[in-house]
């Protein structure tokens, strides 16, 4: 099963409809769209939990100053417009006028710097951010100025992110929860549709907020236009995957948060279906453990392993459908993310030479006697099936490797805290990422307890970029020393099928994205 | 009787303590805390020690129990953060579908059972009873949630003849209700039928050969008066036992069937507090299920004294 788990949100391609209640496909705007979402997200709160489920509901609900469009350039949002100090340390935001958060309260700057000011604390985006930000200022209701202590190339790319997002609250409902997750009452947001009702085990409905300004602008993506559509949104919790699937086929919802792969091939050939390739992406990677408890400390180990791994057919036995993820690159990114796309290091991340593997590992004074523990999970399924592909493939050079099975929190839990008991992981990542310092693994705070000061220097060094020319040369050269370190192994951008009803009318590829949906059913 | 009252509330008692504090510190075992749950895989360690010590989680363990159990023998079971209630408050509102299944089930299953075991007995090699004796093994082997899933295929996606799942409350719309509890009935008795069937065949089978059959038979009366009257009340002992005993294995049964036709019972609600770690919740349900299961071995011991006159001398 693929990771069908879809980090990002949707891209809309909306229409410009001269009339908001009725789409190119005739739908009106009566229309309730029912979505399958995989379990309870439990909390709405976008700005503190990382969760998937949380993220695609609470996306209709909030929205941040910046946010990416189809092709993942940072567009504004909130913003109207900024200006940038000729030093770069200087970023002049005006905000847009007429904006009315879901309890009536008109967004003004205050609210704007108490957001930012949240965000600083309880977001690891937000934390690495504040460092770089000496001061906040509001001169006026409609002007918010951040004074920065260095360039910060990415800073609106970091406002713009989409996990742990810096999403713009109300300053009286921050002043009550602080860094406490929002309670229901306090999820108030400025976003196109507002919580309805919250029912823990079931669901969430969510309403059209009537007083929503859209912007006008057909940018898709996360970005531009919103036009709500549906007068309602309601997202069921189905924890069952074939459950998810029978209630696609029998009309019971429209929607699906994630499929599994064969039955996302299955369902190409059902009139009764659209299926998709979604615009978001993940890029499956492989964790080693730095710390010295590891035989992967040693960098021979850590290149033999690239040299054993034969990526092609690890995709097609667990990412799905060739077209999903064909074909492999070395980028940190998925391939429509122009702005962090490189193929340096192809070479390297193309060779598959399990003798050279063999013997690299014996240089690194690996033999059958010490085990290779790999820390996996069933939860998801093309994780488990990488690990015992993995297995095998240590086998067949006469190494012995150990799976470790848990379930999904466990596996991230033992990561951080045993951190001597295991050798290698395996998790995706976002591939919608604006800069290095978004690349998760690469920063210090995730588990493997990889560090290299010249690679510090090097994340830090894209801050200083004033084009998106030099910003790319930056990742070229952080893409070198991937390649010549192999700090992890990178196994490629998957980006998922999307499965989702015919009566459903979803415009572009971002597949999470409902605020600019239809359903004609 | 009062005797035996007595005896089940102190063994309430007793079994709650026992199952609260032995559940206690075994969820504290298992890896994964609530915070890192609810945080999502992309928290740092800050955020997560700084919510677990919000939750109270990073006191010392003995002094965590001891607070649980003060609030529980006063009554209060615990907030439930992924219900956002008082876990209380989330027993009684999921309490209703699970103890719907649960009885609806048990008498259904008598009710197809007792008549189904007599006639099987009585004909033993007619084509019907043949055909139960097998689907009886099939039905006690097949896992539910195989069953399940196998039946929303045939009759809710292939057919359209049934929902694929979802829930109305029988005391809002009775007639609206029965579509939705049909499958999810048809799996839990294909498996409790099965067993009742399989007991009450050898308790039946067993008695027939005694004495007294013998007698009641020359007395003159009437083939069906035998088994009802003078049989059954005797085969009924060992299939009683049956139901009390197998009572916790069919609530674990529930769980499952509640999860995947999304009915909002206590069982769906367990099985998201287990995935997010919601201690309180695990453990408030835990020990309603297992005072209920006390309760239904109570009642088990009293349709023994109905049923069986030597208990009640005794």
């Amino acid at each position: 099963m693929a990771g069908a788990v879809l980090a990002g949100g949707l891209v809309l391609a909306g229409c410009s409809a001269a009339d908001p209640a009725t789409t190119e496909t005739g739908a009106t705007s009566d229309a309730t769209i029912t979505a399958a979402l995989s379990g309870d997200p439990t909390t709405l709160d976008s700005g503190i939990s990382s969760n998937a489920l949380t993220i695609y509901v609470a996306q209709n609900i909030f929205e941040q100053l910046f946010a990416l469009d189809a092709d993942f350039v940072v567009r504004p949002m909130l913003a109207d417009s900024y200006e940038l100090s000729e030093d770069l340390l200087t970023y002049t935001i005006t905000l847009r006028s007429g904006v009315t958060f879901q309890d009536g309260q008109p967004m003004t700057s205050a609210d704007v710097q108490a957001s930012i000011e949240r965000w600083f604390e309880v977001s690891s985006n937000g934390i690495t951010t504040k460092a770089n930000v000496e001061s906040i200022e509001t001169p006026d209701d409609s002007t918010i100025v951040f004074n920065l202590n260095k360039p910060t190339y990415s800073f609106l790319g970091q406002l713009a992110q989409q996990v742990q997002a810096a999403i713009i609250l109300p300053a009286s409902i921050i002043e009550e929860a602080g860094t406490e997750p929002l309670t229901t009452e306090q999820t108030i947001g400025t976003g196109p549709y507002q919580l309805g009702t919250y029912t823990p085990g079931q669901n969430i409905v969510l309403e059209k907020f009537e007083d929503y300004s859209s912007r006008t602008e057909e940018w898709g993506g996360f970005a531009g236009a919103k036009h709500a559509y549906a007068n309602s949104i309601d997202y069921k919790f189905v924890p069952d995957a074939s459950q998810r699937l029978s209630g696609l086929q029998t009309g019971q919802w429209a929607w699906v948060d994630a499929l599994g792969a064969d039955d996302a091939t299955a369902a190409r050939e059902n009139p009764d279906f659209t299926t998709k390739k979604a615009a978001t992406g993940l890029v499956s990677t492989l964790l080693l453990n730095h710390n010295s408890a590891s035989v992967f400390a040693d960098q021979d180990a850590r290149l033999a392993l690239n040299l054993l791994v034969d990526k092609e057919s690890i995709a097609a036995a667990t990412l799905g459908a060739e077209d999903n993820w064909a074909p492999l690159t070395p980028a940190m990114v998925i391939s429509d993310n122009k702005a962090m796309f490189s193929s340096v290091g192809e070479d390297v991340f193309n060779s598959y030479d399990p003798d050279e593997a063999k013997e690299l590992f014996e240089d690194a004074g690996v033999d059958a006697s010490t085990p290779i523990r790999i820390l996996t999970t069933q939860t998801y399924p093309s994780m488990y099936g990488e690990s015992v592909i993995l297995q095998q493939e240590f086998e067949e050079i006469g190494l012995t490797a150990e799976l470790e099975v848990y379930d999904f929190p466990t596996m991230i839990e033992k990561l951080s805290t045993e951190p001597t008991s295991w050798d290698i992981s395996m998790t995706f990542f976002d591939g919608g990422v604006t800069a290095p310092s978004q690349v998760l693994w690469l920063g210090p705070s995730w588990p493997g307890e990889y560090s290299d000061p010249e690679m510090t220097e090097l994340v830090a060094s894209f801050e200083e970029s004033t084009t998106p020319g030099e910003a790319l040369a930056v990742v070229d050269e952080i893409q070198e020393k991937i390649y010549e370190t192999m700090p992890v192994v990178q196994m490629g951008a998957v980006q998922g099928t999307g499965v989702y009803s015919a009566k459903l009318d979803l415009p572009g590829n971002f597949l999470t994205v409902l605020w600019n949906a239809s359903y004609s059913g | 009787m009062l005797g035996i009252l007595l005896r089940r509330l102190r063994d309430v008692v007793i079994v709650l303590l026992l199952v609260g504090t032995a559940l206690f510190f075994v969820l504290h075992l298992i890896p994964g805390s609530p915070a890192r749950t609810l945080l999502g895989q992309f928290a740092t360690e800050q955020q997560v020690e700084a919510l677990n010590e919000q939750m109270g989680l990073n006191e010392p363990l003995i002094t965590q129990y001891f607070i649980w159990l003060g609030n529980v023998v006063r009554g209060d079971l615990g907030f439930s953060f992924t219900q956002n209630q008082s876990v209380s408050s989330v027993v009684v509102s999921h309490f209703g579908p699970t103890l719907l299944l649960a009885v609806v089930s048990t008498l259904l299953s008598i009710l197809v059972a007792v008549p189904l075991a007599v006639r099987t007995v009585q004909r033993p090699y007619s084509p019907l009873s043949r055909f139960f004796v097998w689907a009886s093994s099939f039905g006690l082997a097949v896992p539910g949630f195989w069953l399940a899933l196998v039946l929303i295929l045939v009759f809710a996606v292939e057919l359209r003849w049934l929902p694929v799942s979802g829930y109305i409350d029988p005391m809002v719309d009775p007639i609206g209700s029965l579509r939705f509890l049909v499958l999810p009935m048809v799996v839990i008795l294909a498996s409790q039928v099965s067993l009742l069937l399989i007991t009450l065949r050898e308790g039946i089978a067993g008695e027939m050969l005694q004495s007294y059959i013998r007698t009641a038979r020359a007395k003159g009366l009437s083939e069906d008066k035998v088994m009802y009257r003078h049989l059954l009340p005797n085969a009924l002992l060992p299939a009683v036992t049956v139901v009390g005993s197998g009572f916790g294995a069919l609530l674990g049964g529930i769980l499952i069937i509640e999860t995947i036709f999304l009915i909002p019972g206590m069982g769906s609600v367990l099985n998201a507090a287990i995935q997010a770690r919601d201690y309180n919740v695990i453990l408030g349900l835990t020990l309603v299920s297992a005072a209920i299961i006390v309760v239904v071995n109570l009642l088990v011991d009293i349709a023994y004294i109905v049923l069986d006159p030597k208990v009640r001398v005794q």
